[in-house]
């Protein structure tokens, strides 16, 4: 049961004092809004170094599963 | 001063700001026990919804094969290994909340993303059908069929989220997850060496006998039972979903901590209860086919064996449940549409949708005469752990990004541990992908 509702003001908690308007959405954090949550996050750049590494992991793993599934149709016959 | 627009507030808005409220509520009057209670939920069921039907079964099937030994340790520090894995997932939801799947969308680019996400959705479908083979398993030692478990499992996803209420779904999840207790009730009514299980716990002994390929894939299948791409994609969006911040940190990695420790000792508890089985020709179960372990733990006189299977048609249902809910936020937010429970139906379509179609593909599998199950069970788990580096790779560069989170990057220890964890887990699934196919090309004897 939820107690009766104010914003919340302790410090552990700072109301959003934009919305105090609406009790129940001071208890949400800012970014947790429906709004905010649906903004992208900026794109980060990713170096040569880390483009190649994870190019490197991706065909790495690539050519192991094709190796789990080729031993997957062979165990079938 | 300039007046802030006030925001247009949703539904969604309103259903996870009364969530918060009372958690606001409780760690005001300092009730930590109700603070744990209302936190309490994405760790545990990410955990023990790892504690799933192919994962029981392996389990069983290393007992059954080997008894005591190796593996009982082995399943404990896997399950450090997944600790260690989704108290990432926790802090990057609660920090930055976002799920996993839109992270690397956003921030690392789209074909990364899709990567992620068909990597998710392949060992999804493989593992869901795992999953109704484990009901039908258990199911079938109480006389019931395939039809029954379909139909139960589909039921069983509807419902749960037919209260368009994260929490309803979150609590139905954790109720079923509690029912994981019976392979441990199982493994004391089944009356092990105690002794002997204590011994292999501290020794890692006897490490077991057999040909090296066979020894990588219990390996392999065993890290696959413990830390999959499924568990990261899921604990991330439902941490976000359930609405916890940074301020909950604590109660997120007691969660995940309990959950853990609960689903070593459930997982360790299946594998002593079928160690009954070594003397009765264990090694020669088959585990998928017909009532499998239950009915062989029967014929020994293991009196556990009713809560053995009543344990299986829990496993497979909470993680039709997680594993489902898991595809329906992966595809949803790679999208870009709508993906949380508190949507209505109307506004989260394709979320919802997701999470059933995928329970429907998976079911219609096992209703096909001849179907490969067994086969198919046995590589769930490996395919999960050969796709897995990846993942863990990204969630670590997410972890480990200032810009989204702040003061809450990780730290060089866990780091350190992310890092042997990504490595043993891609050494493994490689060692077992590379040696099966060369004996399975005749190019090495096995």
């Amino acid at each position: 049961m939820v107690p009766p509702l104010t914003p919340p003001t302790t410090a552990d908690h700072p109301p959003c004092a934009d919305y105090y308007d609406n009790d129940l959405v001071g208890y949400l954090e800012r970014d947790q809004l429906e709004e905010s949550m649906h903004r992208p996050a900026p794109p980060k750049y990713l170096g040569t170094r880390a483009r190649v590494g994870l190019w490197l992991l991706r065909v790495f793993v690539i050519v192991i599963s094709v190796m789990v599934i080729y031993t997957f149709v062979i165990q079938l016959h | 001063m300039v007046d802030t627009p006030a925001p247009s507030l949703s539904h969604e808005d309103l259903d996870r700001a009364d969530d918060r409220a009372r958690v606001f509520w409780a760690r005001r009057r300092g009730n930590h026990w109700m603070l744990l209670w209302l936190l309490i939920g994405p760790g545990v069921l990410a955990m023990i919804g790892e504690n799933d039907g192919p994962s029981m079964i392996s389990y069983a099937a290393t007992g059954a094969t080997y008894g005591y030994g190796f593996f009982i340790p082995f399943i404990v520090v896997t399950f450090i290994a997944a600790i260690i894995v989704q108290e990432m997932c926790m802090r990057v939801g609660a920090v930055t909340h976002r799920g996993y799947g839109e992270l690397v969308f956003q921030r690392y680019g789209k074909l990364w993303g899709w990567f992620n996400a068909g990597d998710l959705v392949l060992t999804n479908l493989v593992t869901l059908v795992a999953e109704f083979v484990a009901l039908r398993v258990g199911l079938a030692y109480f006389h019931l069929g395939a039809w029954v478990a379909v139909v139960l499992g589909l039921v069983l996803v509807t419902f749960a989220q037919s209260g368009h209420r994260y929490w309803r779904w979150e609590r139905i999840s954790l109720g079923l997850a509690v029912f994981n207790l019976l392979f441990l009730a199982a493994a004391v009514l089944n009356r092990p060496h105690w002794g002997a299980a204590g011994k292999a716990l501290v020794t890692f002994s006897p490490f077991p006998g057999g040909s090296f390929n066979t020894i990588l894939l219990l390996l392999a299948s065993t890290i696959g039972a413990t830390v999959t791409p499924w568990m990261i994609f899921f604990q991330q969006s439902a941490t976000v979903d359930k609405g916890m911040t940074s301020r909950d940190m604590r109660q997120g990695r007691m969660d995940t901590a309990i959950g853990g420790v609960v689903a070593a000792a459930c997982g360790c508890g299946a594998l002593i209860a079928a160690a009954i089985l070594t003397q009765h020709g264990g090694a020669t179960v088959q585990g998928l086919t017909g009532a499998g372990f239950p009915a062989a733990m029967k014929r020994a006189g293991g009196a556990g064996s009713m809560l053995f299977a009543l344990g299986l048609i829990e496993a497979g249902a909470l993680a039709l449940l997680t594993i489902s809910a898991s595809t329906g936020y992966a595809v949803a937010e790679s999208l870009g549409v709508h993906h949380s429970f508190n949507y209505s139906l109307r506004r989260a379509l394709l979320f919802y949708a997701c999470n059933i179609g995928a329970a429907l593909v998976a079911g219609s599998v096992i209703l096909i005469p001849g179907a490969p199950l067994l086969s198919i069970a046995l590589n769930a788990n490996v395919l999960a752990t050969v796709l897995l580096p990846v993942a863990l790779v990204f969630l670590l560069m997410l972890a480990n990004d200032r810009e989204l989170m702040g003061p809450w990057v990780n730290t060089r220890k866990t780091n350190i541990s992310a890092v042997v964890v990504a490595t043993a887990v891609a050494v493994c699934g490689a060692a077992y992908g590379i040696d099966s196919f060369l004996i399975g090309a005749h190019l090495i004897k096995s």
